[in-house]
């Protein structure tokens, strides 16, 4: 599934613990994902999965451990750094600049390329989004839920990232269109050599495209195995059919 | 001679100048989320460094670009000296407004012991007047309002067509975002209370031009106005200020021409307070956002 | 007179206004004598805005007790009491002067007497002071007070309708009938109208055109436009500096430069005022243009270099410009009344010596006139009944202690010197005010 030869993407984090208040919300969690691999997240709500994205983005404080990006360590580095490191983050909500149009979310997500760089890539987008192109003068905010996750996406496309942060892009869409962007979109993307972390609460589907996967409660790790092994585990399944209650970890207050 | 249309004239230079100033005040709170109450000193202290100049014999309109600059100096120097360090503690919409009040007391009290209390005047008056139909404007006024035009078309340009502009919306309507794109918002931010400076030394610099006489409490006086039009076109929002500061540039000047003259100010707080119970995001305020730079 | 004029209307800029009274230089009253615990000292309190946007005005107020307790105790003092002056901020604002002035007055020690008060709180004030008991001289014009009674109150000018009807009745004199009258919205200046228009009637003039405008407004042009559509020959104007600046400089420019002439009242008869008008409408039009009217003070007379004399030596600023408005010269000469009351009762307590207000002023046979402080003690221990005429003039308390007096009309000269154009007497204003 990876394309092997070029100099490949790598992100690990290292016991990393995170939160906004006193107790923290992330409790040493490790993870590693290198180019040409979907890694997938998944667990109840209020587990601290987009908790733990924007502690690896740097957006949430890391308290202990460490996050490395290609062998360099980027614990808590500006989140405006990151995007010149290949890095690119579509948030679970707040995703696109209501007031822009869609052609201006699409040349603030190419903010860093120059002018022309800017072009060629819109371009690019566009022909991964055609649908986009009848609604590029129309303002983000009054899109559908749908066209506003396609914003999102080609948006987080445009500097050509080699590592994507995506929290639930397929909220909020139908099953058909969630099984096309997991499939057509995700995992194509990493099949182009891409490091995918993606947060999901559709958790079959997810780990359908997933080359490893963890499930996290209560901002702990339950399980984690490669996406073959997660799908075919009882447990995972009994996790969100039960109710988020997790056999090997300690259940969510 | 009629007198409604000539008071529509006078309501398009005077909506103008409050424009001018409440675009500066609206782009403050579309970045920083910050009622910034010292603004009205800012207005004070552009005028009085107009004045030093004017009365050095420099002509006014370079009074003014000299003027409007310091003020943007001090602006951004102000943002990051109090305001930054504020909000990265957290501080509270209102205690922001305490604090902005605050400093903008302590303003006003350096202006008035360097260049005290008296009523003072750039003596520009007795340029001719212009006629357009029933239209009666001084020169100065004239000049003042195709300047305010110019600017807020610049300021459109730059808020539409160029990457900076887009740069400072994007920022205003979702900062996390913004830096994931790899927005240096901080800058970005700077650049806007830069800007925002600029803006109210040039309407005040032509406030006090076309008013004649002045002292140290019009700017104060002016922020009340300032703050009406924001509020009126939907605080946060440019278009809003400029749309803003047309209606009550126009109803004080119809209502004074038509109604009581003595209520000619009441019509801006009164127009603010139905705003706010009406629609209290203001005319071009998007109701479930809080606030942004709209496009 | 109303002294409730002064910068009215500028809310947010009051609180700096405090700050900026702190710093800029006020003269001889930034030193208030705090009382003293000596039982031998009395003191005269200033009752008036000393913060806030009224500051100023309070300022103003303040220079004519500390003149006249520095002739009073270059003269051995109040019945062997040396006299002090204690200011107390009525800051302008009815809801403030109410608790500050009640606190002001119990924590003073050794009060006797009070001058001061703008016509903003005057209605709210003066009952407490009454209920004080102590006597006090007011230069305030509010027509409140022509049918209230107040027994301690007493009125040492003549009200704000007279003022009114005597810049009216100059205008006429000028020959002038196409009249405009402009007064900004607040109580001291609209208090002229009715004596404005009871004057006009009285001639025969109806107004071309009345409007009141609100105070520093950033521009007045629709106003303006509305004004010079009548083509008034004269414009009765009353408002505060920075207002009638902006709305003359308004009217210049929308009017091709021509601004019809303008009657307006002492009250704004300052450097600052001389200063904004020779910058917007240049030295020519302020010297022969505009007139101002207002409460008549002979510089000529013996009593005029003693006031003059008093307020220098209490260090007042530009004390020669300060001294010569009516409303300062009205309240240095209530002091010496009161202080001549306390000698003539042989005591310095409001309720005894208030009755001996009208002793020491009405004219009566046998009364020696007496035109200051030292002159009148001698008198007085003389054995001599006394009438005490000021640089006011003599002055006759009616039945609500209101006074009637002269009128005098002012000019200003290209380089700022003030000269007396003419007067209007006690005759033509009651004939003007029937
Ligand atoms: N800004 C914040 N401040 C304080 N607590 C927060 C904040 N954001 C999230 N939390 C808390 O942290 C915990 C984890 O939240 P998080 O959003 O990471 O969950 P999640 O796994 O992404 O849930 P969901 O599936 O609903 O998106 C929750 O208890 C949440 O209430
Ligand atoms: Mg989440």
């Amino acid at each position: 599934m990876s394309s092997a030869e070029r100099p490949t993407v790598h992100l690990a984090a290292e016991h990393v613990v995170a939160g906004y208040g006193e107790a923290p919300v992330i409790k040493d969690v490790s993870l590693e994902v290198s180019g040409g691999q979907v890694y997938t997240i998944v667990g109840p709500n209020g587990a601290g999965k987009s908790t733990l994205l924007k502690a690896l983005l740097g957006i949430v404080r890391v308290r202990e451990g460490r996050v490395v990006l290609n062998g360099q360590e980027i614990t808590n580095r500006p989140l405006e750094h990151l995007a010149h490191l290949g890095v690119g983050y579509v948030p679970q909500s707040d995703d696109v600049f209501d007031t822009l149009r869609v052609h201006e979310n699409l040349e603030m997500g190419g903010y860093i390329l120059d002018a022309k760089r800017r072009a060629e890539r819109i371009e690019v987008v566009l022909e991964i989004f055609p649908a986009l192109k009848s609604m590029l003068q129309r303002y983000a905010g009054t899109l559908s839920g749908g066209e506003r996750k396609m914003v999102a996406v080609a948006r987080v496309l445009m500097p050509d990232p080699t590592a994507l942060f995506l929290d639930e892009p397929t909220a909020g869409l139908s099953p058909e269109l969630t099984r096309r962007v997991l499939e057509e979109q995700v995992r194509v993307l990493a099949d182009l050599g891409k490091a995918v972390l993606i947060v999901e609460q559709k958790a079959e589907a997810a780990l359908k495209i997933a080359d490893h996967a963890m499930v996290l409660v209560t901002g702990t790790v339950a399980l984690e195995g490669s996406g073959q092994e997660m799908r075919e585990n009882p447990e995972v399944t009994e996790i969100f059919l039960g109710g988020g209650r997790a056999p090997a970890a300690p259940a969510p207050s | 001679m009629n007198l409604l249309i000539a008071a529509v004239g006078f309501g398009i230079a005077s909506g103008a100048v409050i424009a001018l100033g409440s675009l500066g005040f609206t782009l403050q709170f579309g970045l920083s989320n910050v009622l910034n109450i010292a603004y009205g000193a800012f207005l004070t202290l552009a005028v009085f460094i107009g004045l030093l100049l004017v009365n050095a014999n420099v002509n006014p309109w370079i009074a003014m670009i000299v003027a409007a600059l310091v003020t943007g100096l001090l602006s951004v120097a102000y943002y990051q000296a109090l305001i930054r360090g504020l909000l990265r503690r957290g501080a509270s919409l209102g205690s922001l407004v305490i604090a902005t009040f605050g400093v903008g007391i302590a303003l006003e009290y350096i202006i008035v012991s360097i260049f005290g209390p008296e009523v003072q005047s750039y003596g520009l008056q007795g340029g001719g007047t212009v006629n357009i139909g029933d239209i009666t404007l001084s020169g100065l006024q004239v000049a003042v309002v195709v300047l305010a035009c110019a600017i807020m078309l610049g300021l459109h340009l730059l808020l539409t067509r160029t990457t900076l502009g887009r740069a400072m919306r994007a920022t205003s309507v979702n900062r996390t975002l913004a830096r994931s794109c790899g927005i240096h918002t901080e800058r970005v931010t700077q650049i806007t209370w830069f800007l925002s400076g600029v803006l109210a030394g040039i309407a005040a610099v032509a406030l006090a031009m076309v008013t004649a006489s002045f002292d140290f409490t019009l700017g104060s006086t002016f922020l009340i106005t300032v703050i009406a039009a924001a509020v009126v076109g939907g605080i946060g929002q440019p278009y809003g200020a400029m749309l803003g500061g047309l209606i009550i540039g126009l109803t004080t000047e119809i209502s004074a021409a038509f109604l009581s003259p003595a209520y000619r100010d009441v019509i801006a707080f009164a127009l603010l307070v139905a705003m706010l119970l009406l629609r209290p995001s203001g005319i071009l305020g998007i109701q479930s956002r809080r606030h942004n730079v709209a496009g | 007179m109303g002294l409730g004029r002064i910068g009215s209307g500028r809310v947010l800029g009051g609180v700096a206004a405090l700050v900026m009274l702190a710093v800029a230089g006020c003269g001889s009253s930034t030193t208030p004598s705090t009382s003293s615990q000596s039982s031998a000292k009395i003191n005269f309190a200033v009752v008036a805005p000393m913060t806030g946007s009224m500051a100023m005005l309070g300022h103003f107020i303040s220079d004519p007790c500390f003149a006249a307790v520095g002739a009073f105790n270059k003269a051995g003092g109040v019945l062997g009491h040396k006299a002090g002056c204690v200011l107390i901020d009525d800051t302008g604002d009815p809801a403030d002067a109410v608790p500050n002035v009640t606190k002001g007055l119990s924590t003073s020690s050794n009060l006797v007497g009070v001058i001061g008060i703008d016509s903003n709180v005057a209605a709210t004030v003066v009952p407490i002071i009454n209920s004080a008991k102590l006597p006090m001289v007011s230069s305030n014009g509010l027509s409140f007070f022509l049918n209230h009674y107040y027994p301690y109150f007493w009125r040492m000018t003549p009200p704000d309708i007279a003022e009114g009807a005597a810049t009216a009745i100059w205008a006429h004199k000028k020959g002038y009938t196409k009249i405009a009258i402009v007064l900004q919205n607040d109580v001291g200046d609209t208090g002229n109208l009715p004596g404005i228009l009871s004057a006009m009637k009285n001639e025969g003039v109806k107004p071309v055109a009345n409007l009141q405008i609100p105070g520093d407004s950033s521009s007045y042009d629709s106003i303006v436009n509305s004004v010079r559509q009548t083509n008034p020959q004269i414009i009765l104007l009353s408002a505060d500096t920075q207002t009638m600046a902006t709305f003359l400089s308004n009217y210049k420019q929308l009017n091709n430069g021509n601004v019809p002439e303008v009657i307006t009242t002492t009250q704004v008869m300052s450097p600052d005022f001389f200063n904004a008008i020779t910058k917007d409408l240049g030295a020519q039009y302020l010297a022969s243009k505009v007139n101002f009217i207002g409460a008549y003070l002979n510089q000529q007379t013996p009593q005029y270099v003693a006031y003059l004399d008093a307020m220098n030596a209490a260090k007042v600023q530009n004390a020669s410009t300060v001294a010569a408005t009516g409303p300062i010269g009205s309240l240095y000469d209530g002091m010496n009344v009161e202080a001549l009351a306390m000698v003539a009762a042989g005591s310095t307590k409001g309720s005894v010596y208030d009755s001996y207000i009208p002793k020491v002023t009405t004219a009566r046979p046998g009364a020696v006139v007496v035109h200051t402080f030292a002159q009148g003690v001698k008198e007085l221990k003389a054995g001599h009944q006394i009438q005490y005429v000021g640089v006011v003039g003599p002055v006759a308390f009616d039945k609500y202690h209101n006074s009637n007096g002269w009128y005098a009309a002012f000019g200003v000269s290209a380089s700022q010197q003030t000269s007396q154009l003419g007067s209007i007497g006690p005759t033509e204003l009651s004939a003007a005010l029937k």
